[in-house]
């Protein structure tokens, strides 16, 4: 019997190629975004799952209640995680990494191997503990998980690191060089897995923290806050009410006395405004929005709006497949009454239409896997991954046969159901083959369809100038033309030689030397400034304290609004800075010229204030307090070049680097770019979701073309009379369009009030946003009008050129 | 074998009823070929598919070997003309996707026939009909007559006891309508009751009795001269 219906089923598709093939053809496409789509989000949702026991292990973050905002942060002291090992039975074993740049040997680093003369420059660099590695259960190649860090002087390297530089060799016991400093070698202990690509943690390079000490007391102290802090607790602790134990006893006999001895708080004001916080280690990824750390990472926003794309594009694709099934049901009237007649019961007939539609569905998720496992290069550019379709996996495949048949009964089970309910009498005695009930639908179903692909135009539209106006605003300082190079330090105390002697090149307009840019992954640090004479007043402000040389405000273009910029001289005994408006105002400063800030026992004269900029403090774009100071940090220069010919300068810069016998490559990146590449994320969701936004309506679109044959084949027979008794084209084509433009102004209705209230939720998450402008809506309606006309035309077209007798001689 | 007493059936229009069929009560015997004759709109086919169990009556009762067929649901129904009737049409009704072969074999699918047994069944009317060489031909590539031929087959296949046919012929030339009519005339000679709808004076000689309907009544009820 089974056989019977899918041979009907296939025959039937035959002698309807472009309906078959549109119905398939479309739910593929859905099909394959939604597996992407899948996939994608499985591997969002599956981030540090591969750490055998993550649901034990936590990451700490403190709350900490400022100006009536909770700023939240992953940085704690040294001693933290050992005096919560210590007190706290629930814990079975605490762990730190330390990544932080102004260490040296953290981040970047200039390295040589023994018996290397060149040095090569790594990324990637962060101090770890032994009982870190132990407890992430980090996968070794070679040396122990259990020992490779234990001792001093160790060095752990990732296996793709190790391959780099001594191929398939075992490195274990090999030395190691840092910045040139060769008094002070380290050991490679061990070679570990690279980190997966769902891990929140991506470095390179281990280095022990066993007897390590960055300045005297600072293993001890409670108030020099580097370190990332991971705890993994005993079986069956509740966490939650740990950490408000541990939260209380870490604060209120640690860290606040400290606090209140080194004057830097009041008795209880530690108290009162932090929190200490455990995060499930599996959270870390797509739940940190708020949480300042300096990982990327993924954001359960994308994850959702990824996962409702997905599901809207198989629903139009699903919406086609009724609509096509229900349309068709005057081809198949016949069949069902006869069948009827033959002694085929409702239910056999039921099963009957279901079965076909599960057979399209099943070869549809079959085109539609090949289609993924296709794109799927593009789609890893895209999102910047290298997922794999699990498509060998049993559990893939029986998700997506159990999805294929479980979309074929949902897409089946109204045209099913509709279908079998023709009654022979009225199918052979040719009254209506098909109820009004079923077009009603139809046209709900097509509205729903138009107001979807609405929304995702207006959508998409409002997303792509939200992204230009990003990467297009004003900033605060000018990024054209800027040339940042990097490893300067190597150059030593020649480098603000260099620098001198780069900007007599004809094409440079100002060279500075300075690690501070306004840009994310380069050196921040944390400080409390307060105004002179109030430390004991008020709280001072957190703010960023930056080193930067006197052609630092020229180079970037930045705007001094009052006061003057850094002699070539500062004077002896003078301590001058430069800070920012947001600084001014924090500090409540009138007249801020000649004022002095402190920060510790030190004291600076305020010699200028400089017009805000916004420097990516967290990963938000808002401006934060910011003092500016003369010296020398000596990593990064950034030159300002004129727009004349830059091959030429640059050619010019390497030059002059080669004439000073810098050991390594003369490397440079363009400021402009490397700011484009922090809104890399923002970029990657615009493009995907246009992507996806334009598959939806293209199928949408199939699914119309097909109907409006429909629509117009029906209507054929009227409109060949019509045309007899005089009607012009236009008239014609008038009527054959008028009822999908119907719809399409319902579904505009519909759809804008839905547009609007998403638009404006996702804005809110950007602190420097559009105004949603009423032309968004034009287009998108321009646009679904358009594509809904051009869509019907062709076959509303074919009937207004077609010869009426055609149509009217058999009758 | 049927008994229909007082059957009425009638469609509304408005507040008005439009009659099809009024006081309509006939009694057929097993192993008759009646013939029902009446001009376009008398409710001859409304008669056919009422005693065919695709229509109801409005008012009556329809008694089909023995059952009260008016008070079943269409679940019972459907199974009572599924084992004891087979229907001829007069535009074929044939299934246009299924070849002439999986046409007959149909009814036999619908009712749980194991192929072997299916298989034999089938190969034995195409036999039987001449039409072996047809077989695995779609309902376009035959003519009206052919076509007809694999109507009456998938009609029969399941050895019904209640053969109907609508205007069987009023789609055929004369030549291919008297095939038809001969068929009809031999299953008849087998043991098959057989109901036709018909207009034509000369298919009705084939049969053993004629009912003359008008506007919903029965008007007269005899035997065909010379049959």
């Amino acid at each position: 019997m089974i056989w019977n219906y899918l041979r009907i089923a296939y025959r039937n598709a035959r002698k309807n190629k472009v309906i078959a093939g549109i119905n398939i053809f479309g739910l593929a496409l859905g099909v394959a975004a939604c597996m992407l789509i899948a996939t994608y989000v499985l591997h969002e949702t599956s981030y540090d799952s591969w750490v055998p026991e993550n649901d034990r292990i936590f990451r700490m973050y403190a709350a900490y209640k400022q100006d009536g905002e909770i700023l939240k942060g992953t940085h704690f002291s040294a001693n933290t995680a050992i005096t919560v090992n210590q007190d706290f039975d629930e814990v079975m074993a605490a762990g730190r990494f330390m990544d932080n740049e102004l260490f040296d040997g953290a981040g970047e680093n200039n390295i040589r191997w023994d018996g290397d003369q060149n040095q090569h420059r790594e990324d990637g660099f962060s101090y770890a503990d032994q009982e870190l590695i132990t407890m992430l259960g980090v996968p070794m190649v070679y040396g122990e998980n259990a020992t490779a860090l234990a001792s001093p002087k160790t060095i752990v390297l990732s296996k793709s690191k190790s391959e780099k530089y001594f191929g398939k060799t075992n490195p274990i016991g090999k030395t190691l060089y840092l910045n040139s400093n060769d008094e002070d070698p380290y050991t490679i202990s061990g070679v570990m897995e690279d980190f997966p690509s769902n891990s929140h943690l991506n470095y390179d390079f281990l280095i022990t923290l066993t007897d390590v000490e960055f300045g005297e007391g600072e293993q001890t102290r409670w108030f020099q806050n580097n370190y990332f802090t991971y705890v993994q607790l005993k079986p069956n602790v509740d966490y939650t009410a740990l950490e408000e134990r541990v939260s209380r006893r870490i604060v209120g006999d640690y860290m606040a006395p400290a606090f209140v001895e080194a004057g830097y708080q009041q008795p209880g004001e530690l108290e009162r405004t932090l929190d200490l916080k455990l995060q499930p280690l599996a959270n870390i990824h797509l739940h940190s929005g708020e949480i300042s750390d300096t990982y990327t990472r993924g954001d359960i926003r994308f994850v959702w709006l990824f996962s409702i794309v997905g599901g809207l594009i198989l629903l139009i694709a699903g919406i086609n497949f009724i609509n096509l099934s229900t349309a068709r049901s005057a081809n198949r009237a016949k069949e069902v009454g006869m069948r009827k007649v033959l002694g085929s019961h409702r239910k056999e007939l039921i099963g009957q239409f279901l079965s076909e539609s599960v057979l399209i569905t099943l070869v549809a998720f079959v085109v539609g896997a090949a289609l993924a496992q296709a794109v799927l290069p593009f789609f890893n550019q895209m999102v910047d991954q290298e997922l794999v379709l699990p498509l060998a996996s049993p559990l893939f495949l029986a998700v997506l046969i159990a999805s294929a048949l479980l979309v074929g009964l949902l897409a089946g089970g109204y045209p099913a159901l509709y279908l079998s309910r023709f009654k022979p009498i009225t199918v052979f005695s040719g009254g209506r083959s098909e109820g009004s009930g079923s077009s009603k639908l139809r046209s709900g179903l097509v509205v729903f369809q138009f107001a979807i692909s609405i929304v995702l135009i207006a959508f998409t539209l409002v997303a792509h100038r939200q992204f230009n106006f990003m990467l297009d605003r004003e900033v605060g300082y000018d990024r054209q033309q800027v040339i940042q190079l990097s490893s300067t330090d190597v150059l030593g105390d020649q480098v603000t030689t260099y620098r001198d002697e780069i900007q007599k090149i004809s094409g440079v307009a100002a060279a500075s030397i300075s690690d501070y840019l306004p840009l994310s992954d380069t050196k921040r640090n944390g400080n409390t400034f307060y105004s002179e004479g109030k430390t004991e007043a008020d709280n001072g402000t957190a703010g960023q304290a930056w080193v930067v040389d006197r052609f630092y405000l020229e180079t970037l273009g930045l705007e001094l609004v009052e006061g003057r910029n850094f002699p070539d001289q500062i004077p002896e005994g003078q301590n001058y800075t430069i800070v920012n408006e947001e600084m001014v105002s924090k500090l409540g400063l009138e007249s801020p010229i000649g004022k002095k800030i402190q920060r510790g026992d030190r004291k600076d004269e305020i010699i200028g204030v400089v017009k805000d900029f916004e420097y990516f403090l967290y990963s938000d774009d808002k401006t934060y307090p910011l003092a500016l100071f003369p010296g020398i940090s000596s990593t990064l220069m950034s030159v300002k070049v004129d727009g004349q010919n830059i091959a030429q300068t640059l050619a010019a810069l390497e030059e002059t680097w080669d004439a000073f016998g810098a050991k390594m490559n003369f490397e440079y990146s363009f400021m402009d770019e490397s700011f484009a590449q922090m809104y890399a994320q923002v970029e990657r969701v615009r493009t995907l979701f246009s992507g996806f936004a334009i598959l939806a309506i293209f199928i949408a679109c199939l699914g119309l073309f097909a109907l409006s044959a429909f629509m117009v084949e029906r209507r054929q027979k009227e409109m060949s009379i019509r045309k007899v008794l005089g009607a012009s084209g236009q008239n014609l084509f008038g009527l054959l369009t008028r009822q999908f433009l119907i719809l399409n102004l319902i579904a505009l209705l519909i759809g804008i009030p839905i547009a609007i209230y998403f638009m404006r939720e996702w804005l809110q998450d950007y602190s420097h946003r559009i105004a949603i402008s009423w032309d968004v809506f034009a287009i998108a309606a321009m646009i679904g009008l358009a594509f809904t006309l051009a869509t019907i035309s062709y076959h509303a077209l074919r009937t207004v050129f077609a010869n009426p007798m055609d149509s009217l001689r058999d009758e | 074998m049927i008994n229909l007493q007082h059957i009425e059936r009638y469609y509304r229009a408005g507040l008005a009823k439009n009659w099809v069929l009024r006081d309509v009560s006939i009694e057929i015997q097993e192993g008759e070929f009646v013939t029902i004759m009446g001009p376009s709109g008398s409710g001859k086919s409304t008669l056919l598919n009422i005693i065919g169990m695709l229509d109801t009556p409005d008012r009556g009762g329809y008694e089909f070997l023995d059952e009260p067929v008016h008070k079943f649901k269409e679940r019972r129904r459907t199974e009572l003309h599924k084992h004891y009737i087979g229907f001829v049409f007069q535009a074929y009704h044939l299934i246009d996707e299924l070849t002439v072969y999986e046409n007959i074999e149909t009814p036999l699918l619908y009712r749980k026939i194991k192929g072997s047994e299916r298989k034999a069944m089938v190969a034995n009317i195409l036999d039987e009909f001449n039409i072996v060489a047809k077989k695995d031909l779609f309902p376009h590539q035959l003519s009206g007559g052919q076509q007809q031929l694999v109507g009456v087959a998938r009609a029969i296949i399941g050895k019904p006891k209640l053969l109907l046919a609508d205007e069987p012929t009023g789609n055929l030339h004369s030549s291919q309508g008297e095939m038809i009519m001969d068929l009809f005339k031999q299953l008849h000679t087998d043991g098959m009751t057989i109901l036709q709808v018909t207009h034509s004076e000369k298919n009705a000689k084939y049969g053993t009795r004629v009912i003359e309907i008008e506007d919903g009544y029965i008007r007269k009820d005899y035997a065909p001269t010379d049959g």
